[in-house]
């Protein structure tokens, strides 16, 4: 006799651990976005299909959408060029100061959107501390170039060279050399080698690289709102905000549409990114060593000037002048030793708002690590070492908030958490939860990705060892893997705290009175004209963000590779 | 300690079956070994037993009471069966006294009561003096040792080795052997241990159990597996035996003209068999001589210290190996005899 189903006396504890890390995520990740996806495609009144003729009918709407997609694709097209010649350069020569440069071509991972922006508008911009030393000044009173369709499509696409530069450069460590060295003993040089062998074997890492870059551009906010607003080029998620900011939740359900058109969007992205990341017809390596194989020889120095110069101009130029705008005492002012002041710093560090927001940004940035951090790690474990189909299904899941334009997360939240929560009784709509809330469900895949790298190298043996001990799941992950895997544990809290500290998109939509971040904060003085406090905000930003990275590459070299995406 | 019974149990990997109806009494306190080739389920048999894996079909029960079968599986954390790796599984952040100390934590043994049983068990495997050390200071025979010792000291009911030895040079095996015969002395545990090695299964077993492709073909204390092979395969794999192809009739195995084994070469059992036969004997059964009943031209002899292994091609085209003393030379292309011990050779299919 016996039961018509197995009763698997399996371990409770593993169980528990299971229930809990799924809880999070159906509350964090899947219970807003869920929301949003169900409320506007079955609407109350009326049908999705009406919804989108509604929206459709505006004439801002149907321009916003043509925006959207068009920034997208055009700044995807540049951030393919200079990503993928970067990577070439990088990966096949013999090119000097490599990491220096890798270094400063990733800088835009390190330093958010919207510092980006704000420093190449003082670069561009009428009392430019670094183009006037070279005598050259635009004529007072004329726009800035950069308030305009092209100036959002060169930021955009400067800001995510970084994503097709590491996918590239992965793509070029499958290459096995061998077929590099039969074409050149087959006579081919190195131009010929690299359009016609290497090229073609880097398609799937080119349309993987170039749909990430597409997704995040038109999922970015920073860019679009200080470029576009003032040069009157709406895309999507500038609409949206300012659609909310005029006139509050009630616009929700159109809002909602919006979200969901761009959610679309990138999806189709997504779809791109991952069907490229199948086909796979040629036996690559696993990575292991790639020897650039080409010298320039003679063109050496005229390319590393090319290079040096692009690179400086993108990376380093812009933070110059972001840094010379906060030493000026007012905007016009040219900046030398006698008008430097540091008076923009004392006035932010007294300015209530500013202060308030640096509070804000640390504290969100610290919870919202520590918590990722308690998730990540059992969740990480489940999936890898005991191999649970279940833990595997969270891991995919894990991703859709970070994949998916902030805005649209943001307006799932509003959406979700708008009424008073169930049991406790108040709405966290209008306080600092509510953006902790977004920032929980966002930054999950930043914390659990480099958990996973380091669960992957912890030897199974171990675990069983554990197991045969007598040792029970908690204990198993407490006491023996933990301690193998607290590298890249501790690195994604560090990636999730930058990423929180910086973060604007979210928190443009969620923020309140006193509950402002550091970018709402930055965005919010370059907004009131008051561009050198503006720019002092950002210069502290991006200083206290480049001294967390640094920290954390020292400690990289316990790390497995890739954990830090700006590792070499 | 645990008497362990198999009740046709089966293990499949989708459509492939690993483990394939084993049948098997494990006595308590016995010492088996699982012998086989790499693929014959040896090790998959092993994990099942730990609760690593969980059955297909069939039971395994510990002392009576059913730890896998289709309708319960007991995790590992609760069989107290000690495991002992083929690559140690020592965890490296932990000295050696708290790798041995960590069962006895986990069931909240006092502090003074695990330091006395840990000490006892480092005395054992005589790694007393490297408590503190960590495992990345030992060597492969130390770390072993420490295994050893994690598996005494939380007295386990049942001590399941993965070819434990597969990664120490051979001076230091032996030694070990040593070691895995004490420990098995001291603690009647019962024991069960998978190798390919044959030498290494009949120094330490009571019984073996010759696994191939999922199933158990013999299982026997080592001189019945070594004398009496029951299947081709079995005697395939230990020892080197010679096989040849002859036809079978009253007088004896004919090979070819002149080449007969005369009956009393045969083990009993195997006279009654008429036709054509697969015949087994060992090198070491053989030896050479000038009038013997099997003829042949030697084209190659390989000197292996104490003894000289001589290959031989019979008339009819078959190569047979004999082994003779080392101090015996034997010139390419010398015709010579051999001659068969009385009852060595066996026919087996």
């Amino acid at each position: 006799m016996g039961l018509p189903f197995p009763v698997l006396i399996r371990d409770n504890g593993e169980r528990w651990m299971l229930a809990i890390v799924a809880f999070y995520v159906a509350v964090f990740c899947v219970a807003p976005l869920g929301r949003l996806f169900t409320e506007t495609l079955f609407p109350a009144q009326g049908d999705f299909i009406t919804l989108l003729g509604n929206i459709f009918e505006s004439k801002t709407v149907r321009k916003a959408v043509c925006n959207t997609l068009e920034a997208g694709v055009f700044s995807t097209i540049l951030s393919l060029i200079l990503g993928t010649a970067m990577a070439l350069f990088m990966g096949l020569t013999d090119i000097r100061n490599k990491t220096l440069l890798v270094f400063m071509l990733l800088m835009p991972m390190l330093i958010p959107a919207q510092i980006m922006a704000v420093s190449w508008l003082e670069l561009a911009g009428p009392s430019s501390p670094a183009l006037a030393p070279f005598g050259y000044k635009p004529p007072p009173g004329m726009r800035n170039p950069l308030y305009s369709r092209e100036g959002v499509i060169l930021l955009l696409g400067i800001e995510h060279a970084s994503m097709v530069f590491l996918a590239v450069r992965a793509g070029l460590r499958t290459i096995p050399n061998d077929l590099i060295e039969a074409a050149r003993s087959a006579g081919a040089g190195p131009l010929r080698i690299t359009w016609s062998i290497i090229m073609p074997l880097l398609i799937p890492s080119l349309v993987a690289g170039a749909s990430l870059s597409f997704v995040a551009a038109i999922g970015n906010f920073g860019i679009p709102a200080l470029l576009g607003i003032p040069g009157r080029y709406l895309v999507l998620s500038t609409l949206i905000y300012q659609r909310l900011s005029s006139f509050g939740p009630s616009v929700l359900g159109d809002v909602g549409g919006l979200s969901i058109i761009l959610a679309l969007m990138a999806g189709a992205g997504l779809l791109v990114q991952y069907l490229a990341g199948r086909r796979r017809k040629v036996e690559l390596t696993d990575g292991g060593h790639f020897a650039p194989p080409f010298t320039l020889g003679k063109r050496r120095m005229g390319c590393e000037i090319a290079v040096w110069v692009v690179l400086l101009g993108i990376a380093v130029l812009p933070l110059i002048a972001l840094i010379g705008t906060s030493l000026v005492p007012a905007l016009g002012v040219e900046l030398s030793f006698s008008s430097m002041t540091l008076n923009n710093f004392a006035f932010v560090l007294e300015h209530g708002g500013s202060r308030r927001a640096f509070l804000n940004s640390a504290i969100l940035g610290l919870a919202a690590a520590c918590i990722v951090i308690a998730i990540s790690v059992p969740l990480a474990y489940l999936a890898v070492i005991r191999k649970s189909k279940i833990a595997g299904l969270l891991n995919v899941i894990a991703d859709a908030p970070f994949a998916l334009p902030g805005i649209v997360l943001s307006i799932a939240c509003i959406m979700t958490f708008l009424k008073p929560l169930p049991i406790l009784g108040f709405s966290i709509y209008n306080t600092i939860w509510i953006i902790l809330v977004a920032y929980l469900a966002r930054f999950l895949a930043f914390g659990l990705r480099p958990a996973i790298a380091g669960m992957a190298q912890v030897d199974r043996t171990l675990e069983e060892a554990a197991q045969v001990s007598g040792a029970g799941v908690f204990r198993r992950l407490w006491k023996i893997i933990l301690p193998m895997a607290a590298p890249s544990a501790m690195a994604g809290g560090i990636l999730v705290f930058m990423g929180a500290f910086n973060e604007l998109t979210v928190s443009s939509l969620l923020w309140s009175s006193g509950n402002e971040t550091l970018g709402v904060v930055i965005y919010n003085l370059y907004d009131e004209g008051n561009s050198t406090g503006a720019a002092a905000v950002a210069a502290l930003t991006a200083t206290a963000t480049l001294g967390i990275a640094g920290a954390a590459s020292l400690i990289a070299r316990n790390l497995p590779r890739g954990v830090l995406p700006w590792q070499e | 300690m645990a008497r362990v019974t198999l009740e046709s149990v089966t293990k499949s990997f989708g459509p492939v079956k690993a483990v394939n109806d084993i049948n098997m009494d494990v006595e308590d306190g016995e010492f088996i070994a699982l012998l086989g080739a790499s693929g014959c389920g040896k090790t998959t048999l092993l994990r099942l037993l730990a609760g690593f894996e969980p059955v297909t079909q069939g039971v395994i029960a510990f002392d009576g009471e059913p730890v896998s079968s289709k309708a319960r599986h007991l995790p590992p954390e609760k069989r107290r069966v000690g495991m002992v790796f083929q690559a140690y599984a020592l965890w490296p952040h932990m000295s050696v006294f708290e790798n041995v100390a960590f069962s006895l934590r986990v069931r909240g043994i006092t502090n003074k009561q695990r330091a006395e049983r840990v000490s006892e068990a480092l005395d054992t495997v005589g790694m007393t003096d490297l408590a503190e050390r960590k495992p990345s200071d030992l060597s492969g025979g130390q770390r072993q040792r420490v295994a050893l010792a994690r598996c005494l000291a939380m007295e386990p009911r049942l001590v399941l080795l993965d070819e434990p030895l597969a990664n120490l040079d051979v001076n230091l095996r032996e030694s070990m052997q040593n070691e895995f015969r004490r420990f098995h002395r001291k603690t009647k545990s019962t024991m069960v241990y998978v190798t390919h090695d044959q030498a290494e299964a009949m120094a330490l077993a009571d019984r073996i159990a010759v696994m191939d492709k999922g199933r158990i073909v013999q299982i026997g204390a080592p001189r019945e597996i070594y004398f009496n092979p029951a299947e081709r395969c079995v005697a395939e794999f230990i020892g080197a035996f010679n096989q040849v192809r002859a036809k079978s009739d009253v007088s004896g195995l004919v090979l070819a003209e002149d080449n007969t084994i005369p009956l009393h070469a045969l083990t009993n059992g195997n006279k009654n068999k008429h036709g054509d036969v697969e015949l087994f004997f060992r090198p070491e059964d053989a030896h050479i001589c000038d009038n013997g009943s099997l003829t042949g031209k030697v084209t190659s002899s390989v000197f292996l210290g104490d003894k000289v292994r001589v290959h031989v091609l019979l008339s009819d085209g078959q190569m047979v190996k004999v082994d003779a003393p080392g101090k015996h030379l034997y010139e390419e292309g010398a015709s010579v005899g051999i001659e068969l011990e009385s009852e060595s050779a066996m026919v087996l299919s």
